[in-house]
Order: structure tokens, then C-alpha cells, then sequence
């Protein structure tokens, strides 16, 4: 199994032709098998971190490693491989096709893989039953329930049998209880297969659930949890 | 067990291709409807001018090679008064000629018990069969089968509700005469030629009901093998400015320059009907702009790269656009054989004996 490596990434934007620096000298290193949360207010850079990691976005400076690899040095075409073989990403707003059910959406990913869609809907069976939605196989999203929907989410993001598994805000859209049993399926998954897992989140619940939690604020990382975030959730 | 033919694109399967673009139809019927009721309009309309407007122009062209057949030149009358029989003959006995027939030409109007018509009496003279035009062959008896009367193509038989050994009256030069109907043609007969406005007489006959005893409109040449060029000459020499040494197929090229506005405005029209077409699909496509930004975005994060969305997003535009211009095809074809089905009045009055109704399909 790889870790996740990340060492002095720097990454700026450009804001009303002001740079702004998203992510300033982070080193952050995810370990198989470990959950990760990344705890910060908005414009803190947590969701520039997690693209980083997933290759969709490249380093100003720095090195964003995965098992042996830089990704940040990799083609852009193999940068898409990467996603598409070992990357599994769990968006807060779910993203799923309106038209497909809930096997179309968990299969999405292995499409781009070359496997036809039956095949690629026997491989997402298992993962759906996985998480609870064997009897909704052939929903479309708007009938299924904004936790059922996230589940679907988060099969596809598993179906490829991921080495990594980002997730960005994956509770945002939840109500506490179903925040609470989405933020555990993804630790239980994360430590049966020791796969790194790191999780985006202004969620305080993730807190109990996570191996570790570290703050972002102004790109700058910082480990544990920032008194004023634990005062304000207390 | 045998492998269905299933192509890979870029590493995607077609099959896919087709699977995510129904699963994107299924959620989008209606922008994928708008879209494609734009490009269908815009196929239908023009697609139904052009072909109306070629297919007026292709059945005058039908008509007169199945009268004219294998003639190249004709010396035409310079005005409705035409010029002297002898005139004619001297044409033909020129040495280059190979085959030459006579016509006469008048506009009349054939009156029967159903209602009237304008038409155009053409007189013509059995070496017309000569020529092997489509229309003419099976007139080989024709001296028999019009002697005292005339014939009329099925179009202008039914239009006034006469058959054959029916009387009719036609009027022409200010006479009108009581003239037996010897035979209705159909175009099982005569082709094309059966949807013309036309009644067929022997020259004798028509000289006599036109008032014209002596006179012809029209000579059609064959001139010999390599012998065209001389022929031309002496015919100008012959004609002296008496009559007009012209293409035998000139009545068609004059068709066509007469047709020109006509053409022009179809061509315009069509053009409105493109851009109608292609403003449909356009708000179609900013409809759903945001949701495919997004859908994008969704499929680059799992993985797929941008060629492949490129493919994917070429292939749906293809699919949408193959389909909705096969329905335009066939809307346009309907619209060409019902509204576009009509020839402007002064075409239809300038060349009456051609049939410059639009002739989409062929009628049994």
C-alpha cells in the first residue's frame, strides 16, 4: 500500500490580478490506512490541498507524491490515468448524472477504462450493496434521498478500488445523523482496505471519527484542531 | 460465444459512447428535442426549397429532352408568327443535316365538360419520332392516331374531363373550334410530357386550327457526325435573320435565366431557414451549458481526460445531428411534394409546353 506524500507544495492564484497564495509550504504525509481530516474556514486552501492530491490541479512548488510517484510531474494524460486507476473522489455535491441510476453513476469511473457497461455494472454492484443501497440499484437520483445519493457517490469512487480516496465535504449536503453513518462507512472502508484517506471538512462530528485532524488557515497547515474552530463547535 | 463489434474510441467502447448518451437523453428530453427540432427545421426547409426549385427546373429539362431527344440545334421563330414552311425545308435539305422535324407552336385554350385550360397547341410532323425522344416513340403511329384531331397528355385530359373520341373546343388565332380528342396520353406514354400543358396535332392540323397555313416555330436539326459547325453556319446563312439559330435544348437555358429570381429567393429563404435552425439548436446547447460544465468537471475528477470528453461530446453532436437531419430529410421531402409543389404563375404562363411543376417523384 502507498502513503500520500505532500512536501512544501506551494500553489498561488491570482485574484483581481493580486496573487494569493492558496496553499503556502505544506507538508503533509497520509499514511495506508489512515483518515485525515482537513479542518479549515472557507478560502483556507483545504480544497486546493485535495486537488493537488488528486492531480487535477499542479504545484507552483513543491512535490505531491503517491507511493513512488510525483504526480505533480505527471502528463496530463497520465495524471488522468492516475485518477481514473487510483484515485477515488467524493464530491459535497455529489455530482451524479441525472439520468442514470444508481448503477449508471457507480460505474461512471471504469467507462473511461475501456470495460463495457455491463461489466462495469457487475463491478459496481458489490460496492453499492456495500453501502446500503442493494434494493435501489435502479433509482435515478432525484428519487433517491440526499444520504442515499452521497452513498451512491461514494461507490463510484470506490468502484475502482482506489489506492486513495479524497472526499470534500461529503457531509455537507447530510443531516447530522446521516453525516455521522457517511463520515464512519468511509473510516471503516479506509482501514479495511489501509488505503489513505483524506477527508475535507467542516463537519465538528468528523473530529470523533478521523485518525487524525489537522487545520488549514490562510494555507498555512497546522496539526490538530485550532482552539477557536473547538470553541466554536463547543 | 461470438464478440459483437464494439470499437474502442480513445480507450472508450462505442457502446458506451451510445449507453452514457441515452442516459444524457433521458434526462434531457427536452433541450436534446429543442436542439434537435432546430437542426431538423433547418434541414426540412431547406432541403424542401432546394429540392422544389431543382426538381421544377430537372422536370423542364425531362420534358424537353423527351421531345427533343437527339436534336442539337433548332431554327426558332422570332416571334408567335413563326416563319415560312419553305424556310424549314431549305433547312432541312442542307447537306451536313441528318434528321430535321417541324413544329408549330401557338398558345390556345381547350375548353371541356369539366373546365378550360391555357395550353399550347404544337403541331408537329412524324420526323419528330426521328429524334428517339422518350415521348415521342410510342407516337409511331402517330399520323394514324392524331389524323383529324389532336392529343391531349392525361394532365389536361382529366383537368377538362375528357378521353379519347371526346370533342372539345379549342380556341385559338380568335377562331373556336369543334375538334375531336383522338387520344389522352399517359405518362406511361409520353413521360414526363403527360404533366404539360399541351395539345399534340399533325402540322397540317394545327397550321389550320391556328390560322397559320404555311407557317412553322420551329425546325429541329441532327446535323451529321462532324458536321455540327457547318451546319450552325449555313443555318445562320439560310436563316438571314428570319429566324433564331439557337441549342436546341435554348428554351431550358432560357428556363433557367427566368427562373433566376425564383432561385434566388429560394436560396435566401433557405438561408433564413438555416439560421432559424441553427438558433434553435444554439439556445438549446446555452440551456444546458451550466449542467454540462459540471458534468465535465465531474468526469475529468473521475477520471476521464479530455480527449475522451471531446469524443464523447463530438459523438453526441453527431448522433443528435444525424438523427434530427434524417427527420429533416424527411420533412423536407413533404414540404418539397405539398407546399413547396408550385412553379411561379409567370413561369408556368412564359413556358407552358415544359413542366416546370416540381416533379419529386415520378408518377405511375
Amino acid at each position: 500500500m502507498s502513503s500520500l506524500e505532500l512536501r512544501e507544495v506551494v500553489k498561488h492564484y491570482h485574484a483581481g490580478g493580486e496573487p494569493v497564495r492558496a496553499v503556502d509550504r505544506v507538508s503533509l504525509t497520509v499514511a495506508p490506512g489512515e483518515f485525515v481530516a482537513l479542518y479549515g474556514p472557507s478560502g483556507s486552501g483545504k480544497t486546493t490541498l485535495l486537488l493537488l492530491a488528486a492531480g487535477l490541479m499542479t504545484p507552483d512548488a513543491g512535490t505531491v507524491r503517491f507511493g513512488e510517484r510525483d504526480i505533480s510531474r505527471l502528463s496530463p494524460n497520465d495524471r488522468a490515468l492516475y485518477r481514473r486507476r487510483e484515485v477515488g473522489f467524493v464530491f459535497q455535491s455529489f455530482h451524479l448524472m441525472p439520468g442514470g441510476t444508481a448503477l449508471d453513476n457507480a460505474a461512471l469511473k471504469l467507462l473511461s477504462d475501456g470495460w463495457s457497461m455491463n461489466k462495469a455494472h457487475r463491478a459496481a454492484r458489490p460496492w453499492l450493496d456495500r453501502v446500503g443501497l442493494d434494493e435501489r440499484l435502479h433509482h435515478k437520483p432525484a428519487e433517491l434521498s440526499m444520504g442515499e445519493r452521497q452513498r451512491v457517490a461514494i461507490a463510484r469512487a470506490l468502484v475502482n478500488e482506489p489506492g486513495l480516496l479524497l472526499t470534500d465535504e461529503p457531509t455537507g449536503s447530510l443531516d447530522s445523523k446521516r453525516g455521522r453513518e457517511t463520515l464512519e462507512l468511509l473510516r471503516e472502508i479506509c482501514h479495511e482496505r489501509g488505503i489513505p484517506a483524506v477527508l475535507v471538512t467542516h463537519d465538528p462530528q468528523a473530529v470523533g471519527v478521523v485518525d487524525t485532524v489537522h487545520t488549514l488557515r490562510d494555507g498555512h497547515l497546522g496539526a490538530g484542531l485550532d482552539a477557536d474552530l473547538e470553541v466554536v463547535w463547543k | 460465444m461470438t464478440r459483437r463489434f464494439d470499437p474502442t474510441l480513445r480507450g472508450m467502447r462505442t457502446s458506451t459512447l451510445v449507453r452514457l448518451y441515452r442516459i444524457r437523453l433521458r434526462d434531457h428530453r427536452v433541450q436534446e428535442l429543442l436542439a434537435g427540432s432546430g437542426i431538423a427545421v433547418g434541414v426540412a426547409l431547406v432541403f424542401g426549397v432546394l429540392v422544389a426549385n431543382t426538381s421544377a427546373t430537372g422536370s423542364a429539362r425531362e420534358v424537353l429532352n423527351a421531345v427533343n431527344g437527339s436534336a442539337q440545334l433548332q431554327l426558332a421563330a422570332r416571334s408567335t408568327e413563326g416563319f415560312s414552311e419553305q424556310l424549314a425545308e431549305k433547312a432541312s435539305t442542307l447537306s451536313g443535316v441528318q434528321d430535321s422535324a417541324y413544329l408549330l407552336r401557338v398558345n390556345a385554350m381547350i375548353v371541356g365538360p369539366s373546365g378550360r385550360q391555357s395550353i399550347q397547341l404544337v403541331g408537329v410532323t412524324a420526323g419528330l419520332i426521328g429524334f428517339g425522344g422518350a415521348a415521342t416513340q410510342d407516337l409511331g403511329a402517330g399520323e394514324a392516331v392524331l389524323t383529324g384531331g389532336i392529343g391531349l397528355p392525361s394532365s389536361v385530359g382529366n383537368a377538362i374531363g375528357v378521353d379519347g373520341g371526346d370533342t372539345v373546343t379549342l380556341l385559338a388565332a380568335g377562331q373556336a373550334h369543334r375538334v375531336s380528342v383522338r387520344a389522352v396520353f399517359n405518362s406511361g406514354a409520353i413521360g414526363a410530357l403527360a404533366e404539360s400543358a399541351l395539345a399534340v396535332a399533325l402540322l397540317p392540323e394545327a397550321q389550320t386550327l391556328a390560322a397559320e397555313p404555311g407557317r412553322v416555330t420551329q425546325v429541329l436539326i441532327r446535323a451529321r457526325p462532324g458536321a455540327e459547325s457547318r451546319v450552325e453556319r449555313e443555318l445562320r446563312v439560310l436563316a438571314n435573320g428570319r429566324a433564331n439559330v439557337v441549342p436546341a435544348d435554348n428554351e431550358l437555358r432560357l428556363l433557367n435565366e427566368t427562373a433566376g429570381p425564383t432561385s434566388q429567393s429560394t436560396r435566401l429563404f433557405a438561408g433564413i431557414s438555416l439560421m432559424i435552425g441553427f438558433l434553435l439548436a444554439l439556445q438549446a446547447v446555452l440551456l444546458t451549458v451550466p449542467e454540462r460544465r459540471r458534468l465535465i468537471a465531474e468526469m475529468i475528477s473521475q477520471g476521464f481526460d479530455s480527449k475522451q470528453m471531446t469524443i464523447m461530446l463530438i459523438f453526441e453532436a453527431v448522433a443528435l445531428g444525424l438523427g434530427a437531419s434524417l427527420v429533416g430529410v424527411a420533412l423536407g421531402e413533404l414540404l418539397a411534394r405539398t407546399f413547396f409543389a408550385q412553379s411561379p404563375v409567370y413561369l408556368e404562363v412564359a413556358f407552358p409546353s415544359a413542366n416546370i411543376s416540381p416533379s419529386i417523384s415520378r408518377r405511375s
